[in-house]
């Protein structure tokens, strides 16, 4: 209804229920407002009943929504109680934090005694710059909100890592999960079946007639690896849904954790394992586009490397404990 | 100007009671202003943005059912206690016992005056 044809107390409402809806979840919001314009209303009936007054005017409105209190401070009692690190992690993350800030002073030293940056992939570290205390600072305060924030990026967007990254979990006393090794050896079975059979079946196709292979010529070599790796954890896996956890099948798999660290060492030190053809009219983008894709495929491959690490010692701890 | 120690720790203590007030009033079926009303008559006035929130949360955790009521003048919504929220107020209540008796017993001990045990119908 337009606000011309609405008496004064409907757009004092109209007002007043708007700036409350506009502060409210999303999720739930309308039920709330609903919820709040009813008891405003009967609190507004009340006054006027207490003052014998026929209904609840402009100014009995504007006394109950007094009494209710601004739209802004209710919504803000309906707003989620969320945190983007947890108060109960608030000591991980310190730890954490302080722990990559650190390596990260390491790094920025061993750069400039260097005199060279450091690469590891995407990340670079970069030596200190020549103006003395403050290229110091400078470097030491750039590492520290590069650190800060990727550690906030960890523990709150991936709950799991957050678990992993706790130092009270750095006991490793999980077990391996036997009743899940049936559905892993099938995952490990499909996934080399579907790099083996599409390993020279995948192609991009750009301009013209021409259809460029997806995976390089170094895929192809390193494949046999991938698969012999796929193939042990099958075997790993079927270890355990025959004999369960024991020192033997723990010992096993930790074996099969050293293999994979290794091989995902040694596929970061070759040549890209895809590539992503450029059209000739974008032909100055194709380095820096497969460029980034193989610092992409290095970080994505350290991190198997690294949770192949984690679940080698894991393992070990398991097979001493049981 | 600061609020008083007095004056804080008896929010707390009513914001405390609060959610158990109303699993007891909420063993009838009634409204949100209503019980706001009831709420301010027991000597424990409160706030739409402090008792709604309170509602819903109990909602969440399956301790009260709402439902809409259009049939009169205006549309309200009606609060209920579950069989889950009548066990939670039983349970709350016994640990209410307890901790009035811990504190009785302490200030017994410390011969500190404290108003008579006043008289408490058990819930059914």
């Amino acid at each position: 209804m337009p606000n011309s044809h609405r008496t004064p107390t409907e757009r004092l409402l109209s007002d007043y229920l708007g700036r409350l809806r506009s502060q409210l979840p999303v999720q739930g919001g309308d039920d709330i407002r609903r919820e709040l314009e009813s008891s405003l209303l009967d609190r507004a009936e009340g006054i006027a009943a207490e003052r014998g007054a026929p209904r609840a005017d402009a100014a009995i409105l504007r006394e109950a929504m007094h009494e209710v209190g601004e739209p802004e401070d209710v919504a803000s009692s309906y707003a989620p109680r969320g945190h983007v690190v947890a108060p109960e992690h608030y000591r991980a993350f310190l730890v954490w934090t302080t722990m990559a800030f650190a390596v990260h002073l390491v790094l920025v030293g061993v750069a400039t005694a260097a005199d060279r940056a450091i690469h590891a992939g995407p990340f670079a570290v970069s030596p200190v710059g020549p103006h003395g205390f403050l290229s110091v600072a400078a470097a030491a305060i750039h590492a520290l909100l590069l650190d800060v924030g990727l550690m906030v990026v960890v523990f709150a967007a991936a709950p799991w890592v957050r678990r992993f990254a706790s130092p009270a979990r750095l006991s490793f006393g999980v077990d391996a999960a036997p009743r899940s090794a049936g559905a892993r050896a099938v995952l490990s079975i499909l996934i080399g079946c579907i790099l083996a059979f599409f390993r020279d079946r995948l192609f991009v196709v750009m301009d013209g007639p021409d259809a460029h292979p997806l995976f390089t010529p170094w895929f192809s070599a390193v494949l046999p690896l991938i698969l012999s790796l796929l193939a042990f954890a099958v075997i790993v896996d079927a270890l355990y849904l025959m004999l369960g956890e024991t020192k033997a099948t723990l010992a096993i798999d930790a074996l099969h954790g050293l293999a994979t660290l290794a091989v995902m060492v040694h596929l970061t030190r070759g040549e890209p394992l895809f590539q992503v053809p450029v059209a000739e009219a974008f032909d100055s983008f194709r380095a820096p586009i497969n460029g980034f894709l193989d610092d992409l495929g290095t970080l994505v491959l350290l991190a198997l490397a690294g949770v192949a690490a984690v679940k080698t010692v894991r393992r070990l701890v398991r097979a001493a404990q049981v | 100007m600061a609020e008083s120690f007095q004056a804080r720790t008896e929010t707390e203590l009513r914001r405390g009671v609060l959610q158990v007030v109303v699993l007891a009033l909420l063993r009838r079926r009634t409204y949100g202003y209503d019980l706001l009303r009831v709420l301010a008559e027991r000597g424990l006035a409160t706030e739409e943005g402090t008792l709604y929130p309170v509602l819903r949360r109990l909602e969440s955790e399956k301790l009260l059912v709402s439902s809409w009521d259009t049939s009169g003048s205006r549309p309200r919504k009606y609060y209920e206690s579950t069989d889950e929220g009548r066990a939670a107020l039983a349970s709350l209540l016994t640990a209410w016992d307890r901790v009035d008796r811990s504190l009785r017993g302490a200030c017994a001990e410390s011969d500190a005056e404290l108003p008579p045990d006043p008289d408490r119908t058990t819930p059914q």
